[in-house]
């Protein structure tokens, strides 16, 4: 049977090497079965470096094309640094909003807060007038209407000044949204020094030095609000945080 | 009586300080004082006398947490009732906080009726 091309080629790569090992093996010489093992690492080993040389070739060649691209280094000196800057105007902005609807907010309460309680009071004199019974039946009438104006107008007053209280509560989608977008201009500055580097080390010709990679966020930190579909392990609402709590005091008073 | 408590509001967002102390207000605690950060609160703390401590967790600085910590540990403020009112919904760090003393846990978003209740509760009189 003849040798296909493969195998004479692994013949002619490996066979001297392998038919040393076999000899000296069956010769039970120590020695000479060592030195041909360290020949056959010494082989595998040029092989490797031959593959890594390439590796490192190739990804001079990547970063090289990498600088080349204007795309890169305008995304890296202009766009994220806008768009950093941008989301800081969205910060301001959210936060001028929201003290602005809480200005009045607090402006109005005290308002309506002082028209409802003069209403109870009147609706309160007007059914005493009424019921003293010393009016004319025409008075009486009107006496009549002006108590239920002043209840319904008091009624209102107070549905204001909760829907005012709830207004008030909705503002704290500020901090909210706030800090999900300062996890998010973190994040852009660390791929706005990313991109820095990579094309400072592209420039070099050579990517030597090799940062640490960004600490992990760690749990005394805080990790920002839930974000639905991207946060794991988080409570489904107060109930669940009450339940925690108390299973923490319990842990913290066994220990 | 009990509305003479001074509170010390802790949140590096300047919106959730004035809705905190403007429910504060609304619940008939006139005397609010605000810091943005652990870091700034801490020393307030010890000079001035606060009763309840009113903090978020994640701040730039010192974060929540270890305000807790440091109150917990100084022999003044060990005793200080503390609710932690903070977007962190991670169960690890609910456990986290219970263990380090916090009294109360109030996640964000909340309504005013939640935050009265938590208040009422760390403020009743140790049963």
């Amino acid at each position: 049977m003849s040798a296909t091309p493969v195998s004479a080629t692994l013949q002619q790569q490996w066979g001297e090497v392998c038919l040393a090992l076999h000899e000296a093996l069956e010769a039970g010489d120590h020695e000479r079965f060592l030195a041909a093992v360290d020949a056959l690492t010494g082989m595998r080993e040029r092989g490797l470096w031959d593959s890594l040389r390439q590796l490192d070739e190739r990804l001079r060649a990547a970063l090289d094309q990498f600088s080349l691209d204007p795309r890169l280094l305008r995304l890296a000196g202009k766009e994220i640094p806008d768009a950093r800057a941008r989301l800081d105007h969205v910060l301001r902005l959210t936060d001028e909003a929201a003290h602005r609807t809480m200005d009045l907010v607090e402006g109005s309460t005290p308002l309506v807060a002082r028209t409802a309680a003069a209403a109870a009071t009147l609706a309160a004199e007007c059914r005493e007038a009424r019921e003293s019974g010393a009016a004319s039946p025409y008075w009486q009438e009107l006496l009549e209407r002006l108590e239920s104006h002043f209840a319904a107008a008091h009624a209102d007053g107070e549905t204001v000044k909760r829907n005012l209280v709830e207004v008030l509560m909705a503002q704290g989608y500020q901090d909210l949204s706030g800090q999900i977008i300062r996890k998010v201009i973190e994040l852009v500055a660390q791929l706005e020094g990313e991109l820095a580097r990579l094309v400072q080390d592209s420039k070099r010709g050579a990517s030597e030095n090799c940062q640490a990679p960004p600490a992990a966020e760690d749990l005394s930190r805080g990790f920002g609000p839930a974000i639905p579909g991207i946060s794991v392990s988080t409570v489904e609402g107060q109930q669940d945080v009450d339940e925690l709590l108390a299973l923490g005091v319990a842990m913290k008073g066994a220990s | 009586m009990k509305k003479d408590l001074r509170f010390l509001v802790v949140d590096d967002f300047s919106t959730m300080r004035r809705i905190v102390k403007n429910l504060l207000h609304d619940l008939g605690y006139a005397n609010v004082q605000e810091a943005d950060d652990g870091k700034t609160a801490l020393p307030m703390l010890q000079t001035e006398p606060f009763d309840v401590l009113i903090t978020d967790w994640n701040m730039p600085g010192m974060p929540g947490l270890d305000l807790l910590k440091a109150v917990r540990s100084d022999p003044k403020l060990a005793k200080m009732p503390v609710l932690m009112l903070t977007a962190e919904a991670k169960r690890d760090q609910i456990v986290e906080a219970a263990k380090a003393g916090v009294n109360g846990y109030v996640i964000k978003p909340f309504t005013a009726q939640v935050l009265a209740e938590k208040l009422e509760k760390i403020l009743a009189p140790a049963a």
